[in-house]
């Protein structure tokens, strides 16, 4: 790769001024205000799919350091590629990064909710596991 | 074959949780375009979904598309073919050759008809009676008609099915035409694009798995949800070309600041594709954020345009709408060429100017 860094390219911010939030994420953080005063009065949740916006190289992370780092991150993989669930150090903001089976991103949120629904426990999961459960203790009590 | 089983009850059967599915759910909204409040809508109709049969063919083409289709991440082509698509017959990756490929084509026709998707990368020769590209003997004219008759609809991948692409280009020597000239009577879904967005590719499929329905097209027949902006529209730098900051040469100062390409030749104001959203390599960058200017690939006639580095002459009409007299000069305007002319794409020729590879190469040299 010492031939790439050999070629000196520097990306100027459209906005010139030091330490003013880039365009892409002022407007992005401007979005996410509205949507999480929403969840604040209505109790609705929403989501922006990373992948539909126009970043500009670099935007990406300053958005992720804006938002900051919560207390909270979580991982699961059921069979498909991990997810990575982490709550940003904005309250109520989520970063959900689902990833393939060869590690790739393959589609990247911001979730606007108190816990994003990948979270919970879903009823079939729960269903299967409640009969899962029954069997076996009918299986005990016939012994 | 197997019975019909849903999406759902096929997940389930191989013990993939809800929360699994919902994910998957949630990567295939994102890879079809659709905004995230979706996700449950999309997951209710992939419950329900059945695997569509698929049949490829592939004819005058560079199997670019075929490469691109196999480096999607979003789903991946495994997990497209084991979960969601019967890909039935594709000379390129199917495990069958010769006769039996061949017989494998024919069952799949027979066994799903009326009922499968045909997908088509590659323009078809014409000329001489289509000699040009056989396949097993048969013409390509002869093989796509018999297959699209049994289709529910045809999806024309990449910009040689879509538009004639490069076979088409000036001077056209075998005749070939895009798959809307030779089939008339059934839906067509143009994936343009040379080649096309691996995730573009997979989202139109996924798209049709999941609402059984072709997508809203624009006026060339192109997925809206992919096709709907032009690269300008969501270009990066396009603030710079607001402020009128343009790199003059790739090793100026502007081309190091990362200024808008537009006098470098961009065609990012006339061409609509998803490069500047969706990405390449897993959403890694795209020509633009690489320093070159758009190529316009995915627009009719984009071969012909003129020269990649000539700068767009005035506007940012889009093309569909232009009806501006630039006249097509050089020679042959072929057989097709003629044919076409009837059809909007033509339109999309006269916006551009054609060069010589003269003057080419003295630009080059410039
Ligand atoms: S002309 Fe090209 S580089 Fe400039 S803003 Fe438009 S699409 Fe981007």
């Amino acid at each position: 790769m010492s031939g790439l860094d050999d070629i000196h390219v520097s990306v100027t911010d459209i906005d010139e001024s030091d330490g003013r939030l880039r365009e892409n994420v002022h407007a992005i953080l401007h979005e996410i205000e509205t949507l999480l005063d929403a969840l604040l009065q209505t109790g609705e949740t929403s989501a922006i799919d990373i992948r539909s916006l126009p970043l500009l190289p670099g935007d990406y992370d300053a958005l992720a350091s804006a938002l900051g780092t919560g207390e909270i991150s979580a991982e699961f993989d059921g069979g498909s590629g991990p997810t990575v669930v982490v709550e940003t150090g904005t309250s109520g903001v989520w970063w959900v990064t689902h990833y393939n089976d060869e590690n790739e991103i393959a589609a990247e949120f911001i979730e606007v909710t108190r816990i994003p629904e990948i979270l919970m426990s879903q009823d079939d999961d729960i269903q299967d596991s409640l009969k899962g459960l029954r069997e076996r203790l009918q299986n005990e009590r016939s012994h | 074959m197997k019975k019909q089983v849903t999406l759902g009850e096929q997940l389930r059967q191989r013990g993939i949780s809800r929360r699994t599915f919902l994910k998957l759910c949630a990567v295939a909204t994102s890879a079809m375009a659709l905004p995230p409040a979706m996700i449950p809508r999309v997951a209710a109709a992939l419950d329900k979904a059945v695997r569509p049969s698929v049949i490829w063919l592939s004819f005058q083409e560079c199997t670019g598309c075929t490469e691109s289709l196999t480096r999607s991440h979003a789903p991946t082509l495994e997990s497209l073919i084991f979960d969601s698509i019967s890909l039935d017959y594709h000379h390129t990756l199917q495990a069958a050759s010769g006769t039996a490929a061949e017989a494998a084509r024919d069952k799949a026709i027979k066994d799903f008809y009326g009922k499968y998707l045909l997908i088509v990368d590659g323009s078809i020769p014409t000329k001489d009676d289509g000699v040009y590209s056989t396949i097993a003997g048969r013409t390509n004219i002869d093989m796509l008609k018999e297959a699209a008759d049994g289709a529910v609809a045809v999806v024309a991948v990449g910009t040689c099915a879509s538009f004639g692409g490069i076979p088409y280009a000036n001077p056209n020597p075998t005749g070939a035409v895009p798959v809307s000239e030779l089939v008339t009577d059934k839906p067509i879904i143009n994936v343009s694009g040379c080649p096309p967005i691996p995730v573009v590719i997979t989202g139109v499929l996924a798209h049709y798995l999941t609402f059984g329905e072709i997508p809203a097209l624009d006026s060339f027949g192109r997925p809206l949800a992919f096709f709907g902006e032009s690269i300008h529209d969501r270009c990066y730098r396009r603030p710079f070309y607001d402020q009128g900051k343009f790199a003059k040469s790739f090793d100026d100062e502007g081309a190091r600041s990362g200024w808008c390409l537009f006098e470098l030749g961009c065609k990012g104001p006339t061409t609509h594709n998803a490069c500047a959203t969706k990405k390449w390599n897993g959403g890694v960058s795209f020509p633009i954020e690489s320093g070159h200017p758009c190529i316009g690939c995915s627009e009719p006639n984009f071969w012909d345009g003129g020269g990649f580095y000539k700068a767009l002459s005035t506007t940012t009409r889009p093309l569909a709408n232009w009806t501006g007299a630039a006249v097509v000069t050089g020679a042959a305007v072929g057989a097709a060429a003629g044919v076409a002319a009837k059809r909007k794409r033509s339109a999309a020729k006269r916006a551009h100017h054609t060069v010589t590879a003269d003057e080419l190469k003295k630009k080059e040299e410039a």
